[in-house]
Protein backbone atom coordinates (compact mmCIF):
# COMPACT_ATOMS: atom_id res chain seq x y z
CA UNK A 1 0.00 0.00 0.00
CA UNK A 2 2.78 2.22 0.86
CA UNK A 3 4.42 1.80 -2.60
CA UNK A 4 1.10 2.37 -4.24
CA UNK A 5 0.50 5.38 -1.99
CA UNK A 6 4.21 6.39 -3.07
CA UNK A 7 2.99 6.15 -6.94
CA UNK A 8 0.26 7.95 -6.74
CA UNK A 9 1.70 10.60 -4.62
CA UNK A 10 5.06 11.13 -5.54
CA UNK A 11 4.58 13.51 -9.22
CA UNK A 12 2.42 15.87 -6.97
CA UNK A 13 5.61 15.70 -4.41
CA UNK A 14 7.35 16.50 -6.59
CA UNK A 15 5.99 19.26 -8.08
CA UNK A 16 5.06 20.78 -4.23
CA UNK A 17 8.72 20.62 -3.83
CA UNK A 18 9.67 22.71 -7.38
CA UNK A 19 7.34 24.95 -6.83
CA UNK A 20 8.30 25.24 -3.14
CA UNK A 21 12.02 26.02 -4.12
CA UNK A 22 10.98 28.94 -6.65
CA UNK A 23 9.05 30.40 -3.65
CA UNK A 24 9.70 33.70 -2.94
CA UNK A 25 8.89 34.15 0.97
CA UNK A 26 12.17 32.03 1.74
CA UNK A 27 14.23 33.34 5.11
CA UNK A 28 15.94 36.62 4.22
CA UNK A 29 19.94 36.25 3.23
CA UNK A 30 22.07 37.38 5.92
CA UNK A 31 23.12 40.93 6.41
CA UNK A 32 26.21 42.58 5.75
CA UNK A 33 25.91 45.79 6.71
CA UNK A 34 27.15 47.37 10.23
CA UNK A 35 23.93 49.30 9.91
CA UNK A 36 21.54 47.03 12.12
CA UNK A 37 18.20 46.50 10.02
CA UNK A 38 15.04 46.14 11.64
CA UNK A 39 12.80 43.73 9.79
CA UNK A 40 9.71 41.16 10.73
CA UNK A 41 11.02 38.83 12.75
CA UNK A 42 10.49 35.15 12.32
CA UNK A 43 8.82 35.72 16.11
CA UNK A 44 10.59 34.24 19.20
CA UNK A 45 10.62 30.87 19.91
CA UNK A 46 7.89 29.18 22.50
CA UNK A 47 9.26 27.66 25.01
CA UNK A 48 12.79 29.46 24.80
CA UNK A 49 14.65 32.68 26.20
CA UNK A 50 14.38 35.83 23.77
CA UNK A 51 16.22 38.47 23.72
CA UNK A 52 14.65 41.82 23.83
CA UNK A 53 15.27 45.62 24.53
CA UNK A 54 14.44 47.23 27.61
CA UNK A 55 14.83 50.33 29.17
CA UNK A 56 18.02 50.73 31.21
CA UNK A 57 16.27 50.94 34.57
CA UNK A 58 13.86 48.01 34.18
CA UNK A 59 14.37 45.65 36.91
CA UNK A 60 14.53 41.94 35.06
CA UNK A 61 14.72 39.01 37.26
CA UNK A 62 15.23 35.34 35.73
CA UNK A 63 13.03 33.37 34.39
CA UNK A 64 10.69 36.46 34.08
CA UNK A 65 8.42 35.88 30.96
CA UNK A 66 8.43 38.87 28.25
CA UNK A 67 5.05 39.33 29.03
CA UNK A 68 5.92 40.19 32.31
CA UNK A 69 8.38 42.45 31.26
CA UNK A 70 5.44 44.43 28.75
CA UNK A 71 5.53 47.73 30.21
CA UNK A 72 9.60 48.08 29.92
CA UNK A 73 10.12 46.88 26.58
CA UNK A 74 11.22 50.20 24.34
CA UNK A 75 8.68 50.42 21.10
CA UNK A 76 10.79 49.84 17.86
CA UNK A 77 10.33 53.30 16.97
CA UNK A 78 11.98 54.74 19.99
CA UNK A 79 14.69 52.30 19.93
CA UNK A 80 17.18 54.66 19.76
CA UNK A 81 16.07 57.90 21.28
CA UNK A 82 16.04 56.47 25.06
CA UNK A 83 18.94 54.60 27.12
CA UNK A 84 17.64 51.13 26.84
CA UNK A 85 19.67 47.77 27.38
CA UNK A 86 19.33 43.90 26.39
CA UNK A 87 17.30 41.53 28.35
CA UNK A 88 16.48 37.87 28.64
CA UNK A 89 13.00 36.95 29.02
CA UNK A 90 10.76 33.66 28.73
CA UNK A 91 8.36 33.17 25.35
CA UNK A 92 5.56 31.13 26.46
CA UNK A 93 2.53 30.80 24.04
CA UNK A 94 0.70 34.22 24.88
CA UNK A 95 3.52 36.20 23.88
CA UNK A 96 2.90 34.74 20.42
CA UNK A 97 -0.82 35.32 20.30
CA UNK A 98 -0.58 39.16 21.59
CA UNK A 99 3.12 40.85 21.27
CA UNK A 100 4.51 41.44 17.23
CA UNK A 101 7.96 41.77 18.26
CA UNK A 102 10.01 42.96 15.67
CA UNK A 103 13.99 41.55 15.21
CA UNK A 104 17.40 43.13 13.70
CA UNK A 105 20.61 40.95 12.66
CA UNK A 106 21.75 40.37 15.97
CA UNK A 107 18.32 39.17 17.02
CA UNK A 108 17.43 41.40 19.26
CA UNK A 109 13.83 41.56 20.02
CA UNK A 110 11.81 44.81 20.16
CA UNK A 111 8.27 45.51 20.77
CA UNK A 112 6.32 46.69 17.43
CA UNK A 113 2.73 46.07 18.63
CA UNK A 114 0.27 44.31 20.86
CA UNK A 115 -3.04 42.61 20.52
CA UNK A 116 -6.02 43.16 22.10
CA UNK A 117 -9.87 42.28 22.36
CA UNK A 118 -12.27 45.66 22.55
CA UNK A 119 -15.70 45.58 22.45
CA UNK A 120 -17.08 46.82 18.94
CA UNK A 121 -19.98 48.14 16.79
CA UNK A 122 -18.83 46.49 13.97
CA UNK A 123 -16.81 43.80 13.20
CA UNK A 124 -13.61 45.61 12.70
CA UNK A 125 -11.95 44.85 8.66
CA UNK A 126 -8.95 43.27 8.22
CA UNK A 127 -6.22 44.11 5.72
CA UNK A 128 -4.57 41.81 3.49
CA UNK A 129 -0.98 41.54 4.25
CA UNK A 130 1.35 42.48 1.17
CA UNK A 131 3.04 38.94 1.86
CA UNK A 132 2.71 35.70 0.27
CA UNK A 133 1.16 34.21 3.35
CA UNK A 134 -2.41 35.15 2.51
CA UNK A 135 -3.02 35.60 6.19
CA UNK A 136 -4.86 39.18 7.16
CA UNK A 137 -3.59 41.74 9.58
CA UNK A 138 -5.58 42.74 12.35
CA UNK A 139 -6.48 46.63 12.58
CA UNK A 140 -4.96 49.45 14.47
CA UNK A 141 -7.27 50.09 17.72
CA UNK A 142 -7.18 53.91 16.99
CA UNK A 143 -8.12 53.65 13.62
CA UNK A 144 -11.68 52.80 14.45
CA UNK A 145 -12.40 55.08 17.32
CA UNK A 146 -15.61 55.28 15.83
CA UNK A 147 -16.69 51.53 16.03
CA UNK A 148 -15.45 50.99 19.75
CA UNK A 149 -17.51 51.02 22.63
CA UNK A 150 -16.93 53.69 24.68
CA UNK A 151 -16.93 53.48 28.23
CA UNK A 152 -20.20 55.91 28.58
CA UNK A 153 -22.12 52.97 26.99
CA UNK A 154 -23.06 49.78 28.83
CA UNK A 155 -20.59 46.39 27.48
CA UNK A 156 -23.75 44.22 27.16
CA UNK A 157 -25.02 46.83 24.40
CA UNK A 158 -21.96 45.88 22.01
CA UNK A 159 -22.27 43.83 18.97
CA UNK A 160 -19.06 42.46 18.57
CA UNK A 161 -15.61 41.62 19.98
CA UNK A 162 -12.66 42.35 17.49
CA UNK A 163 -8.96 41.73 17.93
CA UNK A 164 -6.81 44.98 17.03
CA UNK A 165 -3.19 46.45 17.43
CA UNK A 166 -2.13 48.88 19.55
CA UNK A 167 1.42 50.52 19.27
CA UNK A 168 3.01 51.10 22.50
CA UNK A 169 3.69 54.36 23.55
CA UNK A 170 7.51 55.17 24.83
CA UNK A 171 7.30 55.09 28.61
CA UNK A 172 6.80 58.39 30.22
CA UNK A 173 5.94 60.24 27.30
CA UNK A 174 2.97 62.52 27.28
CA UNK A 175 -0.47 61.01 26.91
CA UNK A 176 -2.38 61.03 23.55
CA UNK A 177 -5.95 62.01 23.82
CA UNK A 178 -7.58 58.76 25.03
CA UNK A 179 -10.68 57.39 25.14
CA UNK A 180 -11.60 55.03 27.61
CA UNK A 181 -13.05 51.78 25.90
CA UNK A 182 -14.60 48.52 26.79
CA UNK A 183 -12.36 45.47 26.28
CA UNK A 184 -12.58 41.70 26.73
CA UNK A 185 -10.06 39.07 29.17
CA UNK A 186 -10.45 35.91 30.74
CA UNK A 187 -12.81 35.44 32.89
CA UNK A 188 -9.90 34.29 35.53
CA UNK A 189 -7.42 37.83 34.92
CA UNK A 190 -6.58 39.75 37.84
CA UNK A 191 -7.97 43.07 36.27
CA UNK A 192 -10.64 44.45 38.63
CA UNK A 193 -13.71 46.07 38.30
CA UNK A 194 -12.86 49.25 38.94
CA UNK A 195 -9.45 49.44 36.96
CA UNK A 196 -8.77 51.45 33.87
CA UNK A 197 -5.68 50.30 32.71
CA UNK A 198 -4.16 51.26 29.30
CA UNK A 199 -5.41 48.90 26.92
CA UNK A 200 -1.73 47.98 25.40
CA UNK A 201 -1.44 46.43 28.93
CA UNK A 202 -3.86 44.24 28.74
CA UNK A 203 -2.07 41.64 26.79
CA UNK A 204 -0.26 41.06 30.65
CA UNK A 205 -3.37 39.67 32.00
CA UNK A 206 -4.18 37.35 29.11
CA UNK A 207 -3.57 34.24 30.71
CA UNK A 208 -4.92 31.46 28.81
CA UNK A 209 -7.54 29.26 29.71
CA UNK A 210 -9.19 26.37 28.74
CA UNK A 211 -12.94 27.48 29.81
CA UNK A 212 -12.46 30.79 27.25
CA UNK A 213 -14.69 32.35 29.80
CA UNK A 214 -14.20 36.14 29.40
CA UNK A 215 -15.00 39.00 31.19
CA UNK A 216 -15.22 42.91 30.24
CA UNK A 217 -13.12 45.19 31.47
CA UNK A 218 -12.39 49.01 30.61
CA UNK A 219 -8.99 50.56 29.61
CA UNK A 220 -8.13 53.87 27.72
CA UNK A 221 -6.92 53.76 24.87
CA UNK B 1 -1.45 30.27 -4.18
CA UNK B 2 0.60 29.89 -1.85
CA UNK B 3 -1.76 28.62 0.42
CA UNK B 4 -3.06 26.30 -2.29
CA UNK B 5 0.90 24.85 -2.25
CA UNK B 6 0.33 24.53 1.55
CA UNK B 7 -2.70 22.74 1.13
CA UNK B 8 -1.07 20.04 -1.65
CA UNK B 9 1.56 19.52 0.72
CA UNK B 10 -0.36 18.53 3.65
CA UNK B 11 -2.13 16.63 2.06
CA UNK B 12 -0.02 14.93 -0.26
CA UNK B 13 2.74 13.75 2.67
CA UNK B 14 -0.48 13.18 4.90
CA UNK B 15 -1.82 10.79 2.77
CA UNK B 16 1.23 9.43 2.36
CA UNK B 17 1.50 8.85 6.28
CA UNK B 18 -1.70 7.83 7.01
CA UNK B 19 -1.66 5.12 3.85
CA UNK B 20 1.49 4.07 5.54
CA UNK B 21 0.27 3.97 8.87
CA UNK B 22 -0.39 0.42 10.45
CA UNK B 23 -2.23 0.94 12.96
CA UNK B 24 -5.09 1.68 10.56
CA UNK B 25 -6.15 -2.08 10.39
CA UNK B 26 -6.65 -2.07 14.66
CA UNK B 27 -8.36 1.08 15.06
CA UNK B 28 -10.54 0.20 12.29
CA UNK B 29 -10.78 3.80 11.56
CA UNK B 30 -13.14 4.94 8.37
CA UNK B 31 -12.12 8.36 8.17
CA UNK B 32 -9.60 10.96 9.79
CA UNK B 33 -9.57 14.39 9.68
CA UNK B 34 -6.41 16.56 10.29
CA UNK B 35 -5.73 19.95 11.07
CA UNK B 36 -7.85 22.45 9.26
CA UNK B 37 -6.08 25.12 9.28
CA UNK B 38 -4.28 25.38 5.71
CA UNK B 39 -0.50 25.23 7.10
CA UNK B 40 1.94 22.58 7.52
CA UNK B 41 2.42 23.66 11.38
CA UNK B 42 -0.01 24.77 13.58
CA UNK B 43 0.35 25.24 17.59
CA UNK B 44 -2.05 24.47 20.55
CA UNK B 45 -3.21 27.37 22.29
CA UNK B 46 -5.43 25.19 24.21
CA UNK B 47 -5.62 21.59 24.66
CA UNK B 48 -8.54 19.07 24.77
CA UNK B 49 -11.19 21.31 25.92
CA UNK B 50 -15.53 21.31 26.12
CA UNK B 51 -17.17 24.65 26.19
CA UNK B 52 -19.35 24.65 23.24
CA UNK B 53 -22.84 23.79 25.89
CA UNK B 54 -25.13 22.09 24.13
CA UNK B 55 -23.41 19.21 23.01
CA UNK B 56 -20.74 17.06 24.15
CA UNK B 57 -17.86 18.39 22.18
CA UNK B 58 -14.16 18.05 22.19
CA UNK B 59 -11.90 20.70 20.20
CA UNK B 60 -8.43 21.93 20.47
CA UNK B 61 -8.10 25.64 19.89
CA UNK B 62 -5.35 25.91 16.72
CA UNK B 63 -3.16 28.90 15.26
CA UNK B 64 -0.14 29.10 13.06
CA UNK B 65 2.87 28.52 14.33
CA UNK B 66 5.34 31.11 16.61
CA UNK B 67 2.68 33.36 16.27
CA UNK B 68 2.08 34.27 12.52
CA UNK B 69 -0.51 36.01 11.55
CA UNK B 70 -3.87 33.47 11.82
CA UNK B 71 -6.69 36.18 11.28
CA UNK B 72 -7.85 35.45 7.56
CA UNK B 73 -6.14 32.02 7.42
CA UNK B 74 -7.96 29.58 5.53
CA UNK B 75 -9.64 27.10 6.92
CA UNK B 76 -10.48 23.70 5.03
CA UNK B 77 -12.49 20.27 5.75
CA UNK B 78 -9.51 17.71 5.86
CA UNK B 79 -10.72 14.04 5.54
CA UNK B 80 -9.05 10.93 4.86
CA UNK B 81 -11.14 8.34 3.98
CA UNK B 82 -10.82 4.85 3.89
CA UNK B 83 -14.35 4.03 2.61
CA UNK B 84 -16.47 6.05 -0.02
CA UNK B 85 -19.13 6.01 2.41
CA UNK B 86 -20.24 9.59 3.83
CA UNK B 87 -22.54 12.13 2.92
CA UNK B 88 -21.16 15.30 4.81
CA UNK B 89 -23.17 18.43 4.95
CA UNK B 90 -22.22 21.90 6.02
CA UNK B 91 -24.20 24.28 8.22
CA UNK B 92 -23.90 27.14 10.33
CA UNK B 93 -22.05 26.51 13.65
CA UNK B 94 -25.02 26.18 16.45
CA UNK B 95 -25.62 29.38 18.17
CA UNK B 96 -27.98 28.20 20.53
CA UNK B 97 -25.34 28.41 23.08
CA UNK B 98 -22.95 30.68 22.47
CA UNK B 99 -23.67 32.99 19.29
CA UNK B 100 -19.84 32.09 17.73
CA UNK B 101 -19.64 31.98 14.28
CA UNK B 102 -18.16 28.95 12.35
CA UNK B 103 -19.32 26.19 10.37
CA UNK B 104 -20.30 22.02 11.28
CA UNK B 105 -19.43 19.40 9.02
CA UNK B 106 -22.74 16.98 9.24
CA UNK B 107 -21.88 13.55 8.79
CA UNK B 108 -24.15 10.69 7.87
CA UNK B 109 -24.10 7.30 6.57
CA UNK B 110 -24.75 7.55 3.09
CA UNK B 111 -26.39 3.95 2.66
CA UNK B 112 -28.90 4.30 5.56
CA UNK B 113 -29.02 7.59 6.50
CA UNK B 114 -27.55 7.70 10.41
CA UNK B 115 -25.92 10.41 11.42
CA UNK B 116 -22.61 9.50 12.64
CA UNK B 117 -21.35 12.99 14.05
CA UNK B 118 -19.98 16.27 13.45
CA UNK B 119 -16.70 18.17 12.95
CA UNK B 120 -16.92 21.93 14.14
CA UNK B 121 -15.04 24.65 13.07
CA UNK B 122 -15.27 27.71 14.99
CA UNK B 123 -14.26 31.76 15.05
CA UNK B 124 -13.69 31.46 11.21
CA UNK B 125 -16.16 33.45 8.79
CA UNK B 126 -17.73 30.96 6.34
CA UNK B 127 -16.70 30.78 3.14
CA UNK B 128 -18.65 31.80 0.11
CA UNK B 129 -20.90 28.84 -0.86
CA UNK B 130 -20.10 26.82 1.65
CA UNK B 131 -23.35 26.40 3.73
CA UNK B 132 -25.67 24.19 2.51
CA UNK B 133 -23.33 22.50 0.46
CA UNK B 134 -22.68 18.76 0.80
CA UNK B 135 -20.87 16.40 -1.20
CA UNK B 136 -20.39 11.99 -1.04
CA UNK B 137 -17.05 11.30 0.59
CA UNK B 138 -14.48 9.13 -1.07
CA UNK B 139 -12.33 6.70 -0.10
CA UNK B 140 -9.15 9.08 -0.78
CA UNK B 141 -8.83 13.03 0.41
CA UNK B 142 -11.91 15.06 0.93
CA UNK B 143 -11.65 18.79 0.80
CA UNK B 144 -14.13 21.61 0.92
CA UNK B 145 -12.66 25.29 1.92
CA UNK B 146 -15.25 25.74 4.92
CA UNK B 147 -13.58 29.21 5.74
CA UNK B 148 -11.28 32.01 6.96
CA UNK B 149 -9.86 32.83 10.42
CA UNK B 150 -11.90 35.85 11.76
CA UNK B 151 -10.57 38.61 13.33
CA UNK B 152 -13.94 39.82 15.08
CA UNK B 153 -16.78 37.57 16.65
CA UNK B 154 -20.48 38.62 18.09
CA UNK B 155 -20.40 39.84 21.53
CA UNK B 156 -21.99 36.55 22.81
CA UNK B 157 -18.93 34.67 22.11
CA UNK B 158 -16.34 34.85 24.67
CA UNK B 159 -13.26 35.32 22.31
CA UNK B 160 -10.44 36.07 25.11
CA UNK B 161 -8.14 34.25 23.06
CA UNK B 162 -8.22 36.62 19.54
CA UNK B 163 -7.94 35.01 16.28
CA UNK B 164 -8.14 31.15 16.14
CA UNK B 165 -9.62 28.23 14.70
CA UNK B 166 -11.50 26.04 17.73
CA UNK B 167 -11.60 22.45 15.88
CA UNK B 168 -14.37 19.92 17.77
CA UNK B 169 -16.07 16.89 17.22
CA UNK B 170 -19.37 15.51 18.45
CA UNK B 171 -17.72 13.26 21.07
CA UNK B 172 -21.45 11.50 22.12
CA UNK B 173 -21.56 9.86 19.34
CA UNK B 174 -19.58 6.30 20.16
CA UNK B 175 -17.69 6.17 16.72
CA UNK B 176 -16.63 9.15 16.64
CA UNK B 177 -13.14 10.08 18.55
CA UNK B 178 -10.61 12.49 19.04
CA UNK B 179 -6.50 11.59 19.07
CA UNK B 180 -5.87 12.43 22.63
CA UNK B 181 -2.32 10.92 22.10
CA UNK B 182 -1.60 13.44 20.07
CA UNK B 183 2.32 14.25 19.37
CA UNK B 184 4.12 17.02 20.13
CA UNK B 185 6.05 17.66 16.36
CA UNK B 186 8.18 19.99 18.47
CA UNK B 187 8.77 18.96 22.05
CA UNK B 188 11.16 22.01 22.58
CA UNK B 189 8.14 24.86 21.65
CA UNK B 190 6.62 25.81 24.63
CA UNK B 191 2.94 24.60 23.12
CA UNK B 192 1.88 21.68 21.49
CA UNK B 193 2.84 22.16 17.90
CA UNK B 194 0.74 19.74 15.05
CA UNK B 195 2.22 19.28 12.24
CA UNK B 196 -0.09 17.71 9.40
CA UNK B 197 3.55 16.54 7.72
CA UNK B 198 5.53 15.81 10.43
CA UNK B 199 4.13 12.84 12.49
CA UNK B 200 3.75 9.03 10.85
CA UNK B 201 1.60 7.97 13.48
CA UNK B 202 -0.32 10.87 15.26
CA UNK B 203 -0.85 13.76 12.15
CA UNK B 204 -4.82 13.48 12.71
CA UNK B 205 -7.11 14.72 14.97
CA UNK B 206 -10.60 13.14 15.15
CA UNK B 207 -11.29 9.71 13.63
CA UNK B 208 -14.74 7.85 13.12
CA UNK B 209 -14.71 3.76 13.62
CA UNK B 210 -16.05 1.52 11.85
CA UNK B 211 -19.40 1.45 12.18
CA UNK B 212 -21.02 -1.59 10.41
Amino acid sequence: MVVGALRLFAPLLVGFLLISCGDGDQQPSPQTSTTPEIELSENPVLGQDALVWVYDDASVENGATCLSLLDELVPVTERTKVEAKRATCHVTGQEALSLNFLSDSSQTLYIGSVQVILLSDIALPLATLTSSSGAQELPMCRDHLANLHLSTRHPEEALWRSACMILPPLKGAPLQTTQVVWATVPEASQVGPDEILPCWLLPKYMELSPSNDAKDVRCSL
Amino acid sequence: MSKVRTLLAAVVVSALLLMGNGSRTSEADTHRWIVGLATTCADVTTWWHSNEGEFDTDALDLVLCNGATTSGNQVWYQDYGYYADLEVWFLNHDTAYTSCTGVQAEIYDEVNGWYLGGIHYVHINAAAGVIGDSFVSSNNWNLELVGTVAGSQPAGCPFPDGPHLHQSNRTEIWALHNNSSLNDDDPGNAQVEVNPTGSTSSNWLHALEQWW
